[in-house]
């Protein structure tokens, strides 16, 4: 008995240790595959630290000798860049249809995960095959559209179009995730006579949680870091996003590498304070099984 | 009371009068110059309190750009214009015609006293368009003063002559000589350590030779109807300027220095590493405050065997878009930014020559005054610049000559690489280009477009839809209750019908412009199925194949090898280790970073000598390295003891754009990652008391469970792979010779770089086409493979 019992602790001890060299490798693995992943953010960093004179005069990889954060103040108070205001600029190009797009997506999205409607099928085939089509087919009609509506130069190609319920890529996420929901509840709230709005608002959209976090992370790295819309439709300096400011620094004789690398590291630092911190629901949230 | 109220109506007068004016002027300009800039204009405004000036800068594309604010009615009152490139606004009516002001033949406006060329280069049928603001000749020698001493080779006097042989008997006189006499090599090494000569960029180059000697690849600038791409004149030149750097390695080649490792022509000059450097006036301002060894600048040569003395230039005009509400004022700021007061202030911040000849040459604006010790300021010689202004030829091209335009600046390429010899390179473009020009000229002359007709099949086609989508339920019956929740799920999609409206409209219009030539800005013409035919004939234009090709070839490497790289990172990261959230963040953090920023990062990690990648392949002594991987790359590619010039090289670069994609695969990792926490641990457990090892509950569990989430990345993937864009667009611009110019990268070269709005639609809908047979490809493959949990049969 006793002699069993050591036996099944021995063989535990053992699975044990081996799970923990086996861990510890997977350790090392991702620590230098991460080391691998950063070398280029530790370059844009380095960069960031050297003067021009030293960027132009040393090896890409030095660690700056004279490390400075010259650039970071110049960065954010030249009356050219400004950059402040930009920020605040291209912080509303990236909350407001952020939250348009993912309250109007989910609303798009919940008939066709739960209700019965005339052409249903052949509209959510219209849906998928949307997200099939290259964004470069309505890119020049697109221009065309906004010029006659007379929207170029102002925020509105980027605001009333994520009214519309943000994409096709978003809605089709929040069906899949509502298909995941059990349907027992909204039955339950529809015998007791709630409306199908009621059932949406109150019911669903609480349980939602996770991919219309995933969604908001989404969408709004996309219209922080966007770069080719506000390049297209916007002309007047004052109304630009920091990524085209930021291309500003790169001109056709010459590049600010200084400058515009202690740029883009502010402009990360946000973005990576929102991901770090979502990051728990964003893989809840992604679902493409299920419910059928 | 009529008193009162004439007093009202003056104060309002005086009220609107005492609004100032708001002139928006666009401008290519950025960085320091915008400071100069930003100066003049708050001079202007002290001047002119009634007027306020809005400068808008615009980064990329300038031209094209303001021809789509153009289009969009949205244009500003004044812009800078280029002497080679301002007939696209004039032929389509943007500008305004400045003989409508009095003045324009004035003292103030002096455009006597400016430099001809420039003047004239500003007149489009008969009228002046623009003012000339500076002048900049793109052809000055700077030269390193040092090694012309240490060759013990007198500095240049602009005496000199230039041949396409070296003519040792004339020594300093001959510029060949001089170039190949400075090129320094170590004992049997082919490749020298110091360059004779080198060029700012490729184009420079070719077309000062070519300009120089007189040589013409067309026969009429305003219409060309000719090619003569076989005058042995051209290819002797361009053999020439090939042999300069691959044959005698008198100069450092293009892909090595600017693709291959993120330095610049201007930076090997400043090292010391090159002799003498072509480029324009424009860099003075950086060699005096960079430059360490004392220089100078010289003139380019005189072709020997000609009179021609043109040269290459640069410059720029202001002139008004004909929409503007107010031309009184935008005159009065065009007058103040290119008078005397506004060159002096831009001349003074030391980059742009003045037009106004005078100030040219006046010490202390544009050329250097002595400073107080009574030395003047490098470069001593910076007085050439008035004789080399007058050497400076523009040339208006009509702009439906852009593209074969383009394809003879793009030959230069497979020239200078020496991938292909002269004459082989301008037999091909003989061959193909002359029916690309017949077709220009036609597309010029072709019919109007029919709107009627055109109208009638958009509302066909919308109609069409409408009933593909309600015809299998037109006889279905249906009770009270299905109609309401019906009607009440059409009342949540409302947002997206809308939407709907905005992405079918824009693709129905994009469908019947794909059959008109229009720049959507002059009434469109009609091509019928013109431009599907023209880009799917090679004989016209072999790009579109060369460009599925090779996009072709950059999805099958990136899509499975991004699929394969997140699927085993998630493995990885879904493992209950400490510190994994952390290594999520990390591993996503790459795709997060702007990616402008990081492209210019990746240029220099593929960096031919300095970069990482290189390094590991080919150690610090660029030998060995690990494993001996570099060499034997090298042989694989065909450069055999040359280390990998990723960027520059058509057989690496695609591989180069794979491996940076890797590095935004995060993005993937986190779909996948929800796939594996998705699956449920009661399986796993099951499988384990089964006996089954880690690998059989990888094959037979965790794979088959995440076939839908393979099955998305591949059908995104490969969407996304079809459509690149943003690598090349930044890095190599479509090329090394072709290589990179992906099908969207060429669309939008022909959209926004020609303004061939109807071709790009009809790229656009065969790429359509392309990406939907691979869709459909692929949703037919997903049966055989894709498991759905729960799903019947």
């Amino acid at each position: 008995m006793s002699l069993e019992v050591a036996n099944r602790d021995r063989i535990d001890a053992t699975a044990r240790r081996v799970r923990k060299i086996q861990s510890m490798a997977i350790w090392f693995v991702l620590f230098f595959g991460a080391v691998v992943f950063m070398l280029p953010l530790y370059v844009m960093t380095a960069m960031s630290l050297k003067s021009e004179v030293e960027i132009a005069n040393t090896s890409m990889w030095a660690w700056p000798q004279h490390a400075t954060m010259a650039n970071y103040v110049t960065v954010l108070t030249d009356p050219n860049l400004n950059f402040v205001r930009k920020l605040a600029k291209t912080l509303f190009l990236a909350v407001v249809p952020t939250c348009a797009s993912v309250l109007t997506g989910a609303m798009v999205a919940y008939p066709f995960a739960r209700l019965k409607f005339r052409g249903r099928d052949r509209l959510f085939l219209i849906l998928l095959s949307t997200m099939m089509l290259p964004g470069v087919v309505t890119l020049i009609p697109g221009y065309v559209l906004y010029a006659k509506l007379g929207w170029i130069n102002t925020y509105k190609p980027f605001i009333i179009p994520a009214f519309f319920g943000g994409g096709a890529f978003g809605i089709f996420l929040l069906r899949q995730f509502m298909m995941g929901i059990p349907r027992e509840i909204d039955e339950a709230a529809k015998l007791d006579g709630a409306s199908n709005a009621a059932i949406f608002w109150r019911l669903l959209l609480p349980n939602c949680g996770p991919v219309l976090a995933t969604l908001a992370v989404f969408g709004f790295v996309g219209g922080f870091k966007d770069f080719m819309g506000p390049l297209m439709m916007l002309n007047d300096p004052d109304l630009m996003n920091l990524e085209v400011g930021l291309r500003s620094l790169q001109q056709a004789h010459k590049t600010e590498f200084h400058l515009m690398m202690a740029g883009s590291m502010i402009v990360l630092l946000p973005i990576f304070i929102i991901f770090f911190s979502c990051q728990r629901y964003f893989i809840r949230g992604i679902t493409l099984t299920g419910g059928k | 009371m009529k008193v009162v109220v004439a007093l009202a109506g003056l104060l309002l007068a005086a009220v609107a009068l005492a609004q100032p004016v708001t002139i928006r002027y666009a401008c290519s300009t950025g960085g320091d110059n915008l400071k100069s800039l930003n100066e003049v204009v708050r001079q202007f405004e002290l001047a002119h309190p009634n007027i306020h000036v809005k400068v808008e800068p615009i980064v990329d594309n300038y031209e094209n750009k303001l021809l789509a604010m153009y289009a969009a009615q949205v244009s500003p009152d004044v812009a800078t214009q280029n002497p080679s490139r301002f007939i696209m606004f004039t032929s389509r009516g943007a500008l305004l015609p400045l003989d409508k002001f009095s003045d324009l033949n004035g003292p103030e406006v002096n455009l006597k006293g400016r430099y001809p060329n420039t003047v004239n280069a500003f007149k489009y049928e008969g009228r002046q368009y623009a003012i000339p603001r500076d002048v900049a000749c793109s052809a000055y020698l700077f030269y390193n003063k040092r090694l012309f001493r240490e060759a013990g080779i007198p500095y240049p006097d602009g005496t000199w002559t230039w041949d396409t042989r070296v003519r040792p008997e004339l020594r300093e006189k001959d510029f060949v000589w001089v170039v190949s006499q400075l090129t320094k090599r170590a004992e049997g090494k082919s490749k020298p350590y110091q360059f004779g000569l080198a060029s700012a960029w490729p184009q420079l180059w070719m077309e000062t030779l070519l300009l120089s000697r007189d040589v013409r690849m067309w026969d009429r600038d305003d219409r060309p109807t000719k090619l003569l791409l076989d005058d042995p004149a051209v290819v002797e030149t361009f053999q020439f300027a090939a042999d300069c750097l691959n044959k005698n390695h008198w100069m450092p080649s293009f892909t090595d220095v600017t693709l291959g490792s993120g330095s610049t022509m201007q930076d090997e000059f400043r090292k010391g590493h090159v002799a003498m450097l072509e480029s324009g006036a424009w860099e003075v301002k950086d060699m005096r405050s960079k430059m360490k060894d004392d220089w100078d600048i010289a003139p380019f040569p005189t072709f020997a065997r000609g009179t021609g003395t043109a040269l290459p230039g640069e410059g720029n005009g202001l002139a008004i878009f004909s929409t503007t509400k107010h031309p009184k004022e935008a005159w009065e700021w065009v007058k103040w930014f290119c008078g005397p007061k506004g060159l002096t202030a831009m001349a003074r911040a030391g980059e742009s020559q003045p037009s106004i000849r005078e100030l040219s040459i006046r010490p202390g604006v544009w050329l250097p005054a002595a400073d107080a010790s009574g030395a003047a300021l490098v470069p001593a010689n910076l007085a050439i610049t008035d004789s080399m202004a007058m050497r400076v030829k523009f040339r208006q091209l009509p702009d439906w000559f852009s593209g074969i335009q383009n394809d003879l600046q793009n030959s230069y390429y497979g020239v200078l690489s020496g991938e292909k010899t002269a004459e082989n390179v301008l037999a091909d473009l003989q061959k193909d280009e002359p029916a690309k020009l017949a077709l220009a000229i036609r597309r010029v002359d072709a019919p109007p477009y029919p709107y009627s007709a055109g109208l009638a099949v958009g509302i066909a086609l919308v109609l069409a839809l409408l009933a593909w989508v309600y015809a299998p339920e037109r006889k279905k019956r249906t009770s009270r209750t299905e109609k309401q929740e019906s009607r009440s799920a059409y009342l949540f999609l409302i947002p997206w019908l809308c939407g709907l409206a905005f992405t079918v409209g824009p693709m129905v219009y994009s469908f019947l412009l794909s059959f008109a030539e229009s720049d959507i800005i002059q009434t469109p013409k009609w091509r019928g199925i013109g431009n599907y035919a023209d880009a799917l004939n090679p004989r016209v234009d072999d790009t579109l194949y060369i460009s599925l090709r090779q996009t072709f070839y950059f999805a099958a490497l990136s899509v499975p090898l991004g699929i394969a790289f997140a699927l085993a990172l998630s493995l990885l990261l879904n493992q209950k280790i400490r510190g994994v959230p952390l290594f999520r963040a990390l591993y996503y953090l790459p795709s997060l970073a702007s990616a402008v920023a990081m492209s210019l990062i990746w240029g220099r990690l593929f960096d031919k000598d300095q970069g990482v990648i290189n390094l590991i392949l080919y150690g610090s002594d660029g030998k060995s390295g690990f494993l001996h991987l570099g060499p034997l790359l090298s042989n694989l590619i065909g450069t055999p003891g040359e280390p990998l010039n990723w960027l520059g090289n058509t057989k690496t670069v695609i591989p180069a754009f794979v491996i940076m994609g890797l590095w935004g695969a995060g993005g993937g990792t986190i779909i996948f990652l929800a796939g594996l926490q998705g699956i449920s641990q009661s399986y796993y457990e099951a499988a384990t008391i089964d006996g089954a090892g880690s690998w059989r509950r990888f094959r037979n569990i965790t794979l088959p469970m995440i076939t839908p989430y393979i099955f998305f990345s591949l059908i995104t993937g490969v969407i996304g792979a079809l459509q690149v864009f943003g690598q090349s667009f930044v890095l190599t611009g479509g090329g090394p010779d072709r290589a990179t110019n992906f099908m969207v990268v060429w669309l939008y070269q022909k959209a926004f770089g020609e303004l061939r709005m109807g071709y790009a639609s009809a790229l656009a809908w065969i790429l359509f086409v392309v990406i939907l047979l691979f869709t459909l490809l692929q949703l037919a493959a997903a049966r055989k493979w894709v498991y759905y949990e729960g799903e019947l049969s």
